[in-house]
């Protein structure tokens, strides 16, 4: 398992905008599982009037593209290079998010090649599905070595 | 036929319409809207903004998310200022097609332009798009829901 000292070396973000606390399993290039704990005392609880406060749908994408960047950022070649989130598709919340509960994130690695990342994570409350995400990124100093030189 | 209503919306009049707050109200201006058909608007961004100066340190563009976000505020425009979902809360449940075609930058204004495709009962059908200075830099399919 890393410490948050470990996400902060994969991970430029920082707080308020870095979600993740821990990385429980970790396969270089092709997979991870992280979780998150949500408590009352974080300021996403608190930026709408409606009483009943649940994670935003726009947050769980952050939280789902933060994962599915970590097996690749963890990468040597990708060290202290900064992706660039192109796309994402069949975002979808099925269920809500609130303080008290614990979020474990499933990322894979569809293709990375190029500089060019696809994968898929999904989240889980309680063994429950509540997010999942198709995602498309790009690590542009990685893309441009690849790019034809001029003659 | 519904009538074309030039509404000027301010920040403080859009709170009367969505429950968003600081630091998660991204939009500033509604121009233009229909009811039930679409709303038009801006934000204005500004390195003065929270999630700037970590996304990232010495270069600053603004979260994918936080696009989407803006689109589903607009789309949430054109429906809660329907006659029968005033006051009403509309979440997001679903976006496809989610794409970023530039970067968004302090400086910037992103216009938005968020159209109903499809009402069923309670869930609404939509489609964004963000521009800046005419370039087209986001969009998305969206799927709400009225609570």
């Amino acid at each position: 398992m890393s410490s948050i000292c470990d996400i902060k070396e994969y991970h430029k973000q920082r707080y308020p905008y870095l979600l993740i606390d821990s990385i429980d399993e970790l396969e270089l290039g092709k997979c991870v599982k992280v979780h998150k704990n949500f408590t009352e005392n974080e300021w996403l609880f608190h930026c709408s009037e409606y009483s009943d406060a649940t994670v935003p749908f726009t947050l769980q994408l952050e939280i789902l593209s933060e994962v599915y960047l970590i097996p690749i950022l963890a990468l040597e070649e990708c060290k202290g290079k900064t992706p660039i989130f192109l796309s994402a598709d069949e975002v979808e919340a099925f269920g809500e998010i609130r303080p008290g509960d614990r979020l474990d994130i499933e990322a894979t690695v569809e293709r990375w090649n190029r500089g060019m990342l696809s994968g898929l994570a999904k989240g889980y409350v309680n063994g429950q599905l509540v997010c999942s995400a198709k995602m498309k990124s790009v690590f542009p100093e990685i893309m441009n070595q690849y790019k034809p030189r001029n003659t | 036929m519904k009538k074309k209503e030039s509404i000027l919306m301010n920040s403080q009049e859009i709170q009367k319409y969505i429950p968003n707050r600081y630091p998660y109200l991204m939009i500033d201006r509604v121009t233009e809207v229909v009811p039930g058909v679409y709303a038009k608007g801006y934000k204005n961004l500004s390195l003065n903004e929270w999630y700037y100066p970590v996304h990232f340190d010495n270069e600053p563009i603004m979260p994918g998310a936080m696009q989407m976000e803006t689109m589903i505020q607009m789309l949430t425009m054109a429906i809660v200022t329907m006659e029968d979902n005033i006051k009403k809360v509309v979440k997001a449940r679903r976006a496809d097609n989610f794409k970023m075609k530039r970067r968004v930058v302090p400086g910037d204004r992103l216009d938005i332009e968020a159209e109903i495709i499809e009402i069923l009962g309670n869930e609404v059908k939509g489609r964004a798009k963000g521009f800046v200075d005419g370039e087209l830099a986001c969009e998305a399919l969206l799927v709400l829901e009225i609570i």
